[in-house]
């Protein structure tokens, strides 16, 4: 029941701040040169995990899918169902837990550590809000490079399929040929929506957990936790959520296929 | 004018402050003396409205500190300056930028030279070295920082100054400095002035009225020399401390 009320407690703050950013950003207010900075902390230092993570995510698919096909000798699917499965779903919400890991946990941490040692209180009394000079440049930057690293990721991983059929002795060049057949334009739009919305979520639920952290090294810590372990209810909610809004719109419209 | 009336403000089951009501006359320079944990930090926080009192009220200037009322909480913050207990710099920005972060985020100047010049003079004023404002506040030691956070406080000018704990920590001669600008401050400039200190010294040789808390409330109020001859038995301890 705590729980609950816990959640939706969360849930409400967040749709504040979210509210918040919206605003100022409509107001001009963020500072973009800053933007760019943290992209640059938080963001290109997580491009080599998130290469070597796509890559695997990718393999993992094509070696997964390959069983499965086998048993129906249709292995010559294999490069256009696993692209497909790896960019509608897999992709996306594996890519967005290593960041909700990395990116996440590090500006919640960062944003608990400035709230728990009264940098945010400094800058209230200072004259600013914290909200405007702290946070919305990083929501921006969470948000710009989780999108980015999604959509590296996710060729990565087409990568890291192709690479592997290789091994399990499917033809690299029919696997590629096969990927048009079945990835369509649709699960293109899909996956770059999931990864928007996902580096979004985690931009929010970040900023939110680090902000209202509170009493010391502790506050910190449980902030971090609560903010990975709500980035990561979230996301898979989200995830099925826009799922299944696609196949209705894919039936209303009669586009793509799986 | 800083006046506090009856207010109280408890954690939890705890009551941290109870039914305090003082007053700080303009260009008076108060000291706040107690144990650890009676609630002077608590106290400072209320006057700016950091926390809110659970009954009671705070004026600062004649006005009332509100913290839902976020149009007057902000006039009431442009007039004052919090040097907070730890020295609670940016650590993602330089020396240099915390000090000048609240002349540009009042908008006092935007002179960048100007900005430059206001930032050396109050670096100067708490006995800094130039060479700091290029590093990062992590790089410096704990009562550097502290005199850091003291130059930037001062940087926006405010008409009332409230220091936590502004000399722990520090060496003996950063500490008689410290006393003397914090005495120049209130004398030439008026600067309305709440001290909280657990030195004891400080508090007689800067301020001109002491407040001891004891327990959520006030055991003693008044001069120095009524505080030499106080019979409450926490003043007691404390001049123990002195002599
Ligand atoms: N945000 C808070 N949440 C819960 N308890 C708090 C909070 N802030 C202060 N307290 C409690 O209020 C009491 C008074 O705290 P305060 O920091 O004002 O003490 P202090 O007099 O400044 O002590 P010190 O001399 O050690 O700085 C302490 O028991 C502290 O635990
Ligand atoms: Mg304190």
């Amino acid at each position: 029941m705590e729980y609950i009320l816990n959640l939706t407690k969360t849930l409400g703050g967040m749709i504040l701040l979210a509210e918040k950013w919206i605003k100022l950003t409509f107001q001009g207010k963020t500072r973009w040169g800053f933007v760019i900075d943290q992209i640059f902390q938080v963001g290109v230092k997580s491009l080599g995990m998130t290469l070597i993570a796509g890559m695997f995510v990718g393999a993992i698919m094509a070696l997964q899918i390959d069983v499965q096909l086998k048993d129906f000798g249709a292995e010559s699917f294999l490069g256009g169902l696993s692209t497909s499965t790896t960019l509608r779903n897999v992709g996306p919400v594996l890519i967005a837990f290593l960041l909700s890991g990395k990116v996440g946990a590090y500006t919640s941490a960062e944003l608990g550590t400035m709230e728990v040692t009264e940098q945010l209180n400094a800058i209230r009394l200072l004259g600013a809000d914290p909200v405007e000079y702290i946070i919305l440049p990083r929501i921006w930057a969470v948000i710009i490079s989780s999108f980015l690293l999604l959509i590296v990721g996710l060729m990565v991983t087409i990568l890291g399929g192709v690479l592997f059929s290789q091994f399990i002795g499917v033809n690299a060049l029919s696997y590629i040929q096969n990927i048009p057949r079945i990835v369509t334009g649709w699960s293109i739009v899909l996956s770059v929506v999931k990864s928007f919305v996902f580096g979004t979520l985690i931009a929010i639920v970040s900023c939110y957990k680090g902000y209202t952290a509170r009493g010391g090294a502790v506050g910190v810590g449980t902030a971090v936790q609560s903010c990975a372990v709500t980035n990561l209810i979230l996301i898979i909610f989200t995830d099925f959520f826009l799922s299944m809004i696609s196949s209705l719109l894919q039936e209303l419209f009669q586009v793509g296929y799986l | 004018m800083i006046s506090v009336k009856q207010v109280s403000k408890s954690f939890g089951e705890r009551r941290v402050l109870n039914q305090i009501t003082m007053q700080v006359a303009p260009g008076e320079c108060v000291f706040v003396l107690g144990k650890s944990g009676v609630g002077k930090s608590v106290l400072l926080k209320l006057m700016v409205g950091l926390n809110s009192p659970e009954s009671g009220e705070i004026h600062v200037a004649g006005l009332k500190v509100d913290a839902e009322n976020s149009q007057t909480l902000a006039q009431i913050r442009k007039k004052c300056g919090l040097v907070f207990q730890f020295p609670a710099l940016l650590d993602s920005v330089s020396v240099f930028e915390n000090i000048s972060f609240g002349i540009r985020a009042r908008e006092i100047s935007v002179n960048p030279s100007e900005i430059e010049a206001k930032v050396r003079e109050k670096l100067s004023l708490v006995g800094l070295n130039e060479k700091v404002l290029g590093k990062f506040p992590t790089e410096l030691s704990f009562s550097t920082q502290k005199r850091v956070s003291i130059a930037r406080t001062l940087a926006v000018e405010p008409d009332y100054l409230l220091f936590d704990e502004p000399t722990t920590g520090m060496d003996p001669i950063a500490t008689t400095g410290l006393n003397h600008l914090i005495k120049k401050l209130s004398q030439e400039l008026k600067v309305t002035t709440v001290v909280v200190s657990h030195d004891i010294k400080s508090a007689f040789a800067v301020g001109d009225r002491m407040i001891l808390l004891d327990q959520g409330q006030i055991v003693f109020e008044g001069s120095a020399e009524k505080f030499k001859t106080s019979t409450a038995s926490l003043a007691k301890q404390f001049q123990e401390e002195m002599f």
